[in-house]
């Protein structure tokens, strides 16, 4: 009787959304943004001075769609998508950075296979 | 220590599928309930911690290591600490459970077991403090402004009951949607 009852659990399959043709897997997809919701909640528990709202909110969306999108690409588990989550949005802000250091240099050698200004070895 | 190959990964391939541990014997209910409370407890514990330590690090110029105020917030460290390590080893290993993946379900279990003996060590440290001071700490509980208004203090637990509502938005999601 368990055994059956076990068997039928087990077989039971995840949810998939589907977005702009992208299968994102609803477990992870939920958990990494309630992750991150979470881990900025208590990072901004100690702010000194007048609290920027707007600001909050936006890094925090910012860092819930990286989160996300590293979930869906990655196609994570739960546990990976609490990890992920929590370290994107640990780093809160310095996503931007991060991404900006890795771009400037592509947005350079885009710029310069565009105008030819590579100089020759 | 290989995790692969360790008796724990082997108990758990020959264990019939399921989506929860076996103690839980299938309680789809109860397992979320053990994944709210123990993720929940975890960050609850990480704020503590990080709130106690910053006010021990931020006042330690006006207050002395053996005051009564800095006791009271190692006391309360240490237990936050040993809240800390131990639920966020049972989180540990409760996330990362998979009946598919024997191999991570003996690294999180084994982990559990070397975590929870850091997290007694917190515990004793605190109990120790709480006994060694304290007569000098009720001593100085004692003085005149008796009655502590703590009842217009609620909102400081704003944040705190957010993280509740998310930890169990997240093991609501993990159980019902996978």
């Amino acid at each position: 009787m368990s055994r059956v009852v076990a068997a039928g659990a087990a077989a039971s399959v995840p949810v998939v959304w589907d977005f702009l043709g992208f299968h994102f897997q609803a477990g992870p997809t939920v958990v990494a943004v309630c992750a991150v919701i979470i881990t900025r909640l208590i990072l901004n528990l100690n702010t000194q001075g007048h609290r920027r709202i707007v600001l909050d909110i936006a890094v925090t969306s910012l860092c819930a769609l990286v989160a996300v999108l590293m979930v869906q690409s990655m196609t994570l588990g739960l546990f990976g998508a609490g990890m992920i989550a929590i370290g994107i949005a640990g780093m809160g802000l310095g996503v931007i950075e991060v991404i900006k250091r890795r771009m400037s240099g592509r947005l350079e050698a885009m710029l310069d296979a565009l105008f030819g200004t590579t100089p020759k070895p | 220590m290989s995790a692969a190959n360790s008796l724990a990964a082997k108990v758990a391939a020959v264990s019939p599928p399921s989506l929860t541990p076996a103690s839980f014997n299938n309680d789809q209910s109860l397992y979320m309930l053990n994944l709210f409370l123990m993720t929940a407890g975890f960050f609850l514990g990480v704020m503590m911690v990080g709130k106690q330590v910053n006010r021990i690090w931020s006042q330690r110029l006006f207050d002395h290591p053996l005051d009564p105020v800095t006791l009271y917030r190692l006391i309360l460290t240490c237990a936050a600490a040993a809240l800390t390590l131990r639920c966020g080893a049972e989180a540990l290993y409760l996330w990362n459970w998979n009946s598919h993946e024997p191999a991570t379900v003996a690294r999180a279990v084994m982990a559990k077991r070397w975590i929870d003996p850091i997290a007694f060590g917190f515990a004793l440290i605190w109990m120790t403090v709480s006994t060694l001071g304290e007569p000098g700490i009720e001593h100085q509980l004692r003085k005149a402004p008796l009655p502590v208004d703590m009842w217009s203090r609620w909102p400081a637990l704003a944040r705190a009951l957010g993280v509740i509502i998310f930890s169990f938005i997240a093991a609501a999601a993990a159980v019902l949607l996978r």
